[in-house]
C-alpha cells in the first residue's frame, strides 16, 4: 500500500548521513562513494518554495519500509489488531519505525536511512524480533509475503485515520483490497533531477525486483497462477502505472501543476506509481516489490536497488535519455506482466535486440555489470544470494506453494509463512 | 365411520412443528432484538424462549422442553469444543499475567460468593456449592454475543480464556464441595472421595481418548470443510452422548476436545473448520430452549439478594482483571470490557446445568433452598441482562466488526 514514510525517516537521515561519511572520509577513488560525497545543488529560495521542493539527500543512501501481516494464530487468517500492536509498542525503542496502514490487519515499518548493507540488515532484524516479541505476547503473528492467501477483503477494517477514511471514501472497496503488502526502497539522490533520471532508469529492472521479491501466489484460497498476484490488485488504481516521461525537476513540477489544477490529483500521493520520486525526503521510492517472506531478502533488494543507482548515476550512458525512454517503456507493461505471472521463469522483452531474455540471465549479467560498484558498497554477498535465488528460481512464490504441496492446507501455509518470518 | 381419514381432536403437535416453530418464533425474536441496536440477537432467542415457555404462555411445554434437550446438549457441545480450541495454553503459559487473571478472578469469585451466602445464614458446604456456582461465566452467551457481532481482539481473545479457566475451576470445586453433602447424608466415604476423582480423571481421559480417534479420522478424510465440521460434528455429538451416558463432566470432556484439537502437535493438529449456518440452527434452539427454561418463581423476597450476589460476583472478577492488566499492557478500555464480558452468569444455559440438574422446584439436593432460590433469581436476571453486558462490552472495546 502506497504509505509514505514519516518524519522519523528524515530526522534519522540525518545522523546516518553523518555516518556515512565519517566511515568514508579517506575513499577518494572510490566511485560510488564519491556519489555519496557529491556536493549537493541547493537552490536559492527566492520565494515560498513550491511544495514540490527538491530536499536534496546524500546519494545512494537507502532506507526500506515494509507492510507485514498480523495474523491470527488461531485461525491464521488476518487479525485486526494494528492500532492495540502500535499501542503497545508505543514506548519501545523502535517505536519510531512503526506506522499504521490501510487496514487493521497491516503495519507498516521503517528502516532509518542508511549508507550501508550492513548496517540496514541488522537494524531490519532488530525491528523483526521486536515485533515478533510483542506479538507473541499479544497471542498474533507477524508475517511476510506480498498478500494473505485467503482472507476475505470486506472483513477488513480501515484504519481509523482521517487520512485512511479519505482514501477509503474515494477508492470503495479497492480501499480494502488494498490489504496487500509491499516492500517499497528508498534511494537518496542529490536532486530532483536525478530522481527523475533514476525513476525512469530503474524501470528497465523493475521485473527483476518484482520477481525476485514475488510472494502473493495465493489469493481467495485458490492459486491464482500469479507469482506476485499483489500488484493485480495496485493496478485497479487509475493512477497506477509509471511516472510521465519527463527528466528536468522543473519539468515535473510543470506537470504536476497542470495535473493539480485540473483536478486530477491533490498530493503526490495520489500517484500509486511503481516508481516515484518523493521530494520530501530527497529519495526515488521503488514500490513494486512485494514484501519478502524474510528481512533478510528484503534487505539484500535493497542492496541490489542501491548498487544499480550507483551504477546507472555514475555511468548516465547505461540508463535512459530523453531519446530512449519511449523504446524503454514500449515493453514496460508487458515485462512486468511477465515477472507477476512467471516469475524467476519470466523471459523479457528486449526491445533494442528485438528479443526475448530468460529473467535469470538478464539478471545475473546485470549483477555481473554491478561488480565494481558492489565491492565499494559491500553489497557483493547479497547480489551474490541474489544470483543463487535469480538461478535456482526458489523465490517466495515457490516456497509457497511447495508448503501447500506438503500440507494441503492454506492456513498451515500461513503458519508456516509465519514461523519463517520470526526466523 | 365418516372421515376417519381427518386427524383427531385435540391435535397434538409433532416434534417436527414443535421444532419448526421453535425456529420461526426465535428468528422473529433475534430480529427484533437487532432492530433495538442494543441487544443482541440471542437475548431475543432468549425473551421469545421465555414468554412461550411454562413460565409465560405455556406454548412449549415441560414435556416439550425435554423433548428438545438434544438439541440443547449438542448446542452446548459445540460451544464448548470451540471454547477449548480458542485456547492456546502456549499463550496461557507464557503470558504468566493472564493465568494469573483467570485463577486469582476465580478464587476471589468463589471466596467472596461463599462468605456473602454464610453472611446470609446459609451452611457453609451449601454456600461454598453456591459460590462455585457462581464462578463460571456463561461459555454460550460470550461466545455466540462475540460471534453475532464479529468481535475479534485483545479483549476478546482473553475473555475467551478467562471463560474457560473460570468454567475449568468451577467444575473443579463443584466436584470437589458436592460429595460434602453426600457426607452430610451419611454416604460411603470412599464414594465420596472417588467420586471427583472419577469424574475429573474419566472426563479428561474420554476428551483425550476421542481426540486421538478424531485425529487419526480427520487425517484420513479430505480437509475441506464440509467433510472435518461434520467429523468434528459427529465427534462432538458422540462426546456429548459418551460422557453422559458415562456420568462424566460434559464440560470437561468437550474442553478437553477443544484443547487437544488446538495445542498438540502441529502435524496432528486437526483444521480449523467453521461451523457455519448448520451450527447457528442449534444455536438458536439453545437459546429459545434456554429462555423456556427460565421460571419466575416468587423472588421479591431474594431479589435483592440477587442483586448482591451479581454485584459481588462483578467486583471479585474485575479486581483482579484491573489490578493484572497493567502487567499485561491493557488499557483501561479493555480492563473495563474485559470485566464487562463476564458478567453473563452460567446457569441453565451452560455447563452447569449438567452439574446442578433441576434448580427449580425445592432446589438441588445439593443447595439449600435460600441459596438454590438466589442462584436461580441471578441466572434469570443475568440471562437477560448478561448478553446486553457482553455485547456492550465488545463494542466498548471497539471489537466488534459488525452489528448482526
Amino acid at each position: 500500500m502506497a504509505n509514505e514514510m514519516g518524519s522519523e525517516f528524515t530526522s534519522n537521515a540525518t545522523g546516518n548521513m553523518e555516518h556515512a561519511r565519517s566511515n568514508t572520509m579517506n575513499d577518494t577513488e572510490n566511485t560510488a562513494i564519491a556519489l555519496i560525497e557529491r556536493p549537493h545543488r541547493v537552490a536559492i529560495p527566492t520565494s515560498a518554495p513550491h511544495p514540490l521542493a527538491f530536499t536534496p539527500s546524500t546519494p545512494l543512501t537507502m532506507g526500506v519500509e515494509l507492510e507485514l501481516q498480523l495474523i491470527n494464530v488461531e485461525t491464521q487468517n488476518l487479525t485486526t489488531e494494528a492500532d492495540d500492536l502500535l499501542r503497545r509498542m508505543a514506548k519501545h525503542k523502535i517505536a519510531p519505525n512503526l506506522k499504521p496502514e490501510i487496514t487493521q490487519s497491516m503495519i507498516e515499518v521503517n528502516s532509518s536511512v542508511h549508507a550501508r548493507f550492513d548496517t540496514l540488515q541488522p537494524e531490519l532484524r532488530e525491528i523483526r524480533d521486536a515485533l515478533v516479541a510483542e506479538a507473541k505476547r499479544m497471542n498474533i503473528g507477524i508475517c511476510g509475503g506480498g498478500n494473505h492467501p485467503f482472507q476475505k477483503w470486506h472483513e477488513r477494517r480501515i484504519f481509523p485515520t482521517d487520512r485512511f477514511l479519505a482514501v477509503a471514501e474515494k477508492y470503495g472497496y479497492l480501499a480494502k483490497q488494498f490489504t496487500v503488502f509491499g516492500q517499497h526502497i528508498h534511494i537518496g539522490v542529490a536532486n530532483g533531477d536525478d530522481a527523475m533520471y533514476l525513476c525512469h532508469s530503474f524501470a528497465r529492472y523493475v521485473p527483476h525486483f518484482v520477481a525476485l521479491a514475488a510472494s502473493s501466489p495465493f489469493y481467495q484460497d485458490t492459486d491464482t497462477s500469479f507469482d506476485s498476484s499483489r500488484l493485480s490488485i495496485v493496478n485497479a488504481f487509475p493512477l497506477a502505472g509509471h511516472a510521465p516521461e519527463v527528466f528536468q525537476w522543473e519539468q515535473f513540477i510543470h506537470y504536476f501543476d497542470k495535473m493539480q489544477a485540473s483536478g486530477v490529483v491533490e498530493t503526490m500521493k495520489d500517484f500509486y506509481w511503481d516508481i516515484r520520486p518523493k521530494p520530501e525526503y530527497g529519495t526515488v521510492e521503488l514500490r513494486i516489490c512485494d514484501t519478502p517472506l524474510t528481512v533478510d531478502l528484503a534487505a539484500d533488494l535493497a542492496a541490489y536497488a542501491q548498487t544499480l543507482a550507483a551504477w546507472l548515476l555514475d555511468d548516465r550512458g547505461r540508463g535512459v535519455s530523453e531519446t530512449s525512454v519511449m523504446d524503454l517503456y514500449l515493453p514496460y507493461a508487458v515485462n512486468r506482466f511477465q515477472a507477476c505471472r512467471y516469475g524467476i521463469q519470466a523471459e523479457l522483452i528486449q526491445v533494442e535486440t528485438a528479443t526475448r531474455k530468460p529473467m535469470a540471465e538478464d539478471f545475473i549479467n546485470t549483477a555481473a555489470k554491478l561488480q565494481r560498484y558492489a565491492a565499494q558498497l559491500d553489497t557483493g554477498e547479497s547480489l551474490q544470494r541474489l544470483s543463487r535465488l535469480a538461478l535456482s528460481g526458489n523465490n517466495g512464490a515457490l516456497w509457497l506453494r511447495e508448503q501447500l504441496k506438503d500440507c494441503e492446507s492454506m492456513w498451515e501455509v500461513v503458519e508456516r509463512a509465519t514461523a519463517l518470518w520470526a526466523t | 365411520m365418516f372421515f376417519d381419514f381427518l386427524p383427531v381432536f385435540p391435535l397434538k403437535p409433532s416434534e417436527f412443528l414443535l421444532f419448526g416453530l421453535v425456529l420461526l418464533a426465535g428468528l422473529i425474536g433475534g430480529r427484533l432484538a437487532s432492530l433495538t441496536r442494543l441487544m443482541p440477537v440471542i437475548t431475543g432467542y432468549i425473551l421469545v424462549g421465555f414468554i412461550c415457555g411454562p413460565g409465560g404462555f405455556n406454548l412449549i411445554t415441560e414435556s416439550m422442553l425435554n423433548e428438545m434437550r438434544v438439541f440443547v446438549d449438542i448446542s452446548l457441545g459445540l460451544i464448548l469444543f470451540d471454547l477449548g480450541r480458542r485456547i492456546d495454553l502456549r499463550w496461557l503459559i507464557s503470558e504468566k499475567w493472564l493465568l494469573a487473571t483467570g485463577l486469582v478472578e476465580s478464587a476471589l469469585t468463589f471466596a467472596l460468593l461463599t462468605i456473602m451466602f454464610v453472611v446470609f445464614d446459609v451452611p457453609w458446604v451449601q454456600a461454598a456449592i453456591a459460590g462455585a456456582v457462581g464462578v463460571a461465566t456463561s461459555a454460550a452467551v460470550v461466545m455466540r454475543v462475540a460471534s453475532d457481532v464479529a468481535s475479534e481482539g485483545p479483549v476478546t481473545r482473553r475473555a475467551f480464556t478467562l471463560v474457560a479457566i473460570n468454567n475449568m475451576v468451577a467444575v473443579l470445586l463443584f466436584t470437589t464441595l458436592a460429595p460434602l453433602v453426600h457426607l452430610e447424608n451419611s454416604v460411603v466415604l470412599a464414594d465420596a472421595l472417588l467420586h471427583p476423582l472419577y469424574l475429573i480423571a474419566g472426563s479428561v481421559f474420554l476428551g483425550a481418548g476421542l481426540f486421538q480417534l478424531l485425529a487419526i479420522v480427520s487425517r484420513w478424510l479430505r480437509r475441506t470443510n464440509t467433510e472435518q465440521f461434520i467429523l468434528q460434528l459427529a465427534m462432538i455429538v458422540a462426546a456429548v452422548g459418551l460422557a453422559e451416558m458415562l456420568h462424566l463432566s460434559v464440560l470437561l470432556t468437550l474442553l478437553t476436545l477443544g484443547l487437544m484439537a488446538r495445542n498438540v502437535h502441529p502435524h496432528r493438529r486437526l483444521p480449523v473448520v467453521e461451523f457455519g449456518d448448520v451450527a447457528q440452527l442449534f444455536f438458536v434452539v439453545l437459546f429459545v430452549m434456554t429462555g423456556a427454561s427460565l421460571k419466575l418463581a416468587d423472588f421479591s423476597t431474594v431479589a435483592w439478594l440477587a442483586l448482591v450476589f451479581v454485584i459481588v460476583r462483578f467486583v471479585a472478577k474485575a479486581l483482579p482483571i484491573f489490578a493484572f492488566g497493567t502487567f499485561s499492557k491493557l488499557s483501561l478500555r479493555q480492563r473495563t470490557a474485559l470485566s464487562l464480558s463476564l458478567t453473563p452468569l452460567a446457569g441453565l444455559a451452560a455447563g452447569m446445568t449438567f452439574m446442578l440438574g433441576d434448580l427449580s422446584g425445592n432446589g438441588s439436593p445439593a443447595l439449600s433452598s435460600l441459596a438454590g432460590t438466589v442462584l436461580l433469581a441471578s441466572v434469570t436476571l443475568m440471562q437477560l441482562a448478561g448478553p446486553v453486558a457482553a455485547r456492550f462490552a465488545f463494542t466498548y472495546a471497539d471489537e466488534a466488526g459488525h452489528s448482526q
